[in-house]
């Protein structure tokens, strides 16, 4: 089983800095969809601290180690992650940020968010978390890496969060007058805006001062469509072969 | 990449499957998005609807100007209900490029049926349409008719046809900030067309026009800026790029009137179809005393029927040609330009005392402050076009199709 299995595979990073994944020279993670540099990302400050060994190999995320990459899914689409939050303060951090509005609840973004000593929640949120599909880790289900895929649908108005590919919640409609419902952002107007933040775990643009609540990321999937749904079995499937692959619960 | 595998991809593709097997039949689909700003919506008056019954647009409306969401906000995402499904393409209360573009694409026969959506909002810098719902909309619309040709049992072939840098100009855009974001915008739509199809090997044919003119009037520095960025973009791109100085516009000498709009879209479906490339340009600029060579990239003639600048050639300019020395205008000679297959040989009034690094050939740069007419008399332009057989209008019989010489500041002129 391969992401790449999974339909509508469109853009993906292993955050490992084996040569496969890693372009040292041009400090840019591979595309693992096969799309080439310009749907890579790129470090754009600070220098990646590479942690865990061998297939769990992952990146350190502080806040001060930062990149852009060009969002493969602006209107509609589904992320996966593998990620392992080290929070220890209630609050939010953001791995990926899909805008350049000045506040970031205006911005599609990857969020992971501290409620509790004993409640992380891991989201993919369109801007002004219109849509919020998520996963909810508490007691006896927090400790260690976590694997999960999320999806928003512009056809159904839904989100869609699952933690095995089998179980997938889905929210209410969001009414067809709301138009932020995809993996973009009420950007103000930015040279820069067509790509992703990735790293900014504060959320401030140009602020890379290292942060309290920290992480680290394993990958980072992009698909067209909704294949939660769509590829229910291939999602099932991938999702267990990465929690194998990382011991994740 | 060269001029014509940037366009093989896709109109070889088509042509090759419309003929494959002694008659097969061709499932080939022309998916045409047009771009940019307000020369790309759908504006003014109609003054056609399009005759290919092959042509379609979203079911609600050609251009997501008019979708229904759009009055409320110009720059959110588009609402899936209005990208549902595919209806006869038809122009609303006003006219944009897509009828004409669906006229010669239709003509040629190389596509079973074709695609047409306009993406383009009004006075918007490319920074604006990089992101937030225009960038969504660019997705939407490409994703929505790869999607709803691909159920019908076509094979779908992204074609982008982007009319912008007027605003730009108008917010004095320098020329390195719009290639800059002009390159990394379109290397982003041809992303989004390997991404709606699957396909990271399709490299999605690019037509980008050149304003006529951006910031009504005075020096023209500001258009010469942008005009100078969509150059080197489409040279770097592989783009084909077409002046937009032979078609008609109104007194703002900005959008084309309602026929200009017809007219510029078949010659980007001419384009879109293969039987146009890029357009001629200056690749070399000699000077010798008084005398200069340029030289074009491919066969050229003078043509002065379509008048383009006329009424602005009075003072240095020649046929759309202006000599600066060290930023001082020199006069060519009147009945100095001598036309080769090639080249275009003239002599100026003086020796320029400058440097020949301080040398600078412009072409369809001229300054336009005379009084503002409709028509084309009044607008930057020149007399250079391509030696080909030209493509007679559908919509205006009288008016035939060219390749035209790009606006160009020519600045790296040498000795002989």
């Amino acid at each position: 089983m391969a992401i790449s299995d999974i339909t509508g595979y469109v853009q993906g990073f292993r955050f490992s800095d084996a040569a496969q994944y890693w372009d040292s020279g041009n400090s840019r993670f591979i595309d693992q969809a096969g799309y080439g540099d310009f749907n890579g990302l790129t470090i754009t400050a600070g220098t990646p601290a590479f942690v865990g060994s061998g297939a769990t190999r992952g990146l350190t995320l502080d806040n001060t180690v930062q990149g852009k990459f060009l969002p493969a899914c602006p209107w509609a689409g589904a992320c996966l992650v593998v990620m392992d939050p080290d929070m220890s303060v209630n609050g939010s951090i953001y791995p990926a940020i899909f805008g350049f509005a000045a506040s970031v609840a205006s911005n599609g973004k990857v969020q992971l968010t501290r409620a509790s000593a004993s409640d992380y929640i891991h989201y993919l949120m369109s801007a002004s978390a219109v849509l919020q599909p998520n996963n909810r880790y508490t007691t006896g289900d927090m400790a260690g890496v976590k694997v999960g895929a999320f999806a928003m649908s512009q056809e159904t108005r839904k989100s869609y969060a699952t933690k095995d590919g089998v179980t997938v919640t889905e929210s209410a409609a969001v009414a067809a007058a709301n138009p932020w419902v995809g993996m973009s952002g009420k950007d103000t107007n930015r040279t820069d805006a067509q790509f992703a933040r990735f790293g900014n775990l504060s959320g401030t643009i140009g602020d890379t001062t290292i942060t309290t609540n920290k992480m680290t990321i394993y990958e980072l999937h992009f698909f067209k469509g909704n294949p939660l749904i769509t590829d229910a079995a291939a999602v099932a499937a991938e999702i267990a072969a990465l929690k194998t692959q990382y011991g994740a619960t | 990449m060269s001029l014509g595998s940037a366009i093989g991809s896709a109109i070889g593709r088509a042509i090759g499957s419309a003929i494959d097997g002694g008659g097969a039949v061709n499932t080939d689909a022309a998916v045409v998005i047009l771009l940019g700003q307000s020369l790309n919506t759908a504006r003014g008056t109609r003054v056609l609807q399009s005759s290919w019954a092959d042509a379609y647009m979203f079911n609600d409306a050609v251009a997501v100007s008019e979708f229904d969401y759009f009055a409320a906000n110009n720059e959110d995402g588009t609402n899936f209900v209005s990208v549902t499904s595919a209806v006869a393409l038809a122009e609303g209360t006003g006219q944009s490029p897509a009828v004409g573009i669906a006229t010669t694409i239709g003509e040629s026969g190389d596509y079973a049926r074709g695609y047409f959506c306009s993406v383009a909002v009004g006075a918007r810098r490319l920074q604006a349409l990089n992101q937030a719902g225009m960038r969504a909309n660019l997705y939407a619309a490409t994703q929505r008719f790869v999607d709803i040709a691909e159920a019908a049992g076509y094979t779908a072939f992204p074609i982008y046809y982007s009319a912008h840098g007027e605003a730009d100009a108008a917010a004095g855009a320098s020329e390195s900030t719009y290639y800059d974001l002009g390159m990394d915008y379109y290397k982003m739509v041809r992303m989004c067309a390997k991404h709606a199809l699957g396909d990271s090997t399709y490299e999605a044919p690019l037509i980008l026009s050149y304003p006529a003119q951006t910031n009504g009037g005075g020096s023209g520095a500001n258009d010469r800026a942008i005009k100078e960025a969509i150059r080197r973009i489409a040279e770097d791109l592989s783009a084909i790029d077409f002046p937009t100085y032979p078609f008609p516009c109104e007194s703002d000498r900005v959008h084309n009137t309602n026929d200009g709009q017809v007219l510029r879209g078949e010659y980007a479906g001419l384009c879109a179809r293969g039987t146009f490339g890029a357009s001629p340009r200056i690749v070399s600029v000699t000077l010798s005393g008084t005398t200069f060579v340029a030289t074009f990239d491919q066969a050229i003639v003078r043509d002065a029927t379509v008048g383009v600048g006329s009424n602005l050639n009075t003072a240095n300019a020649e046929d759309g040609f202006e000599w600066v020395d060290n930023g001082t205008e020199i006069a060519i000679t009147g009945g100095s330009l001598v036309y080769g297959a090639t080249t275009v040989t003239g002599t100026l009034a003086s020796a320029p005392v400058g440097t020949l690094a301080q040398q600078v050939l412009r072409y369809a740069s001229q300054v336009t402050t005379v009084t503002l007419t409709a028509g084309v008399a009044n607008l930057a332009g020149g007399n250079v076009r391509a030696n080909v057989t030209g493509v007679v209008s559908d919509h205006v019989p009288t008016f035939t199709h060219y390749p035209w010489a790009i606006p160009q500041v020519f600045d790296s002129v040498t000795a002989p």
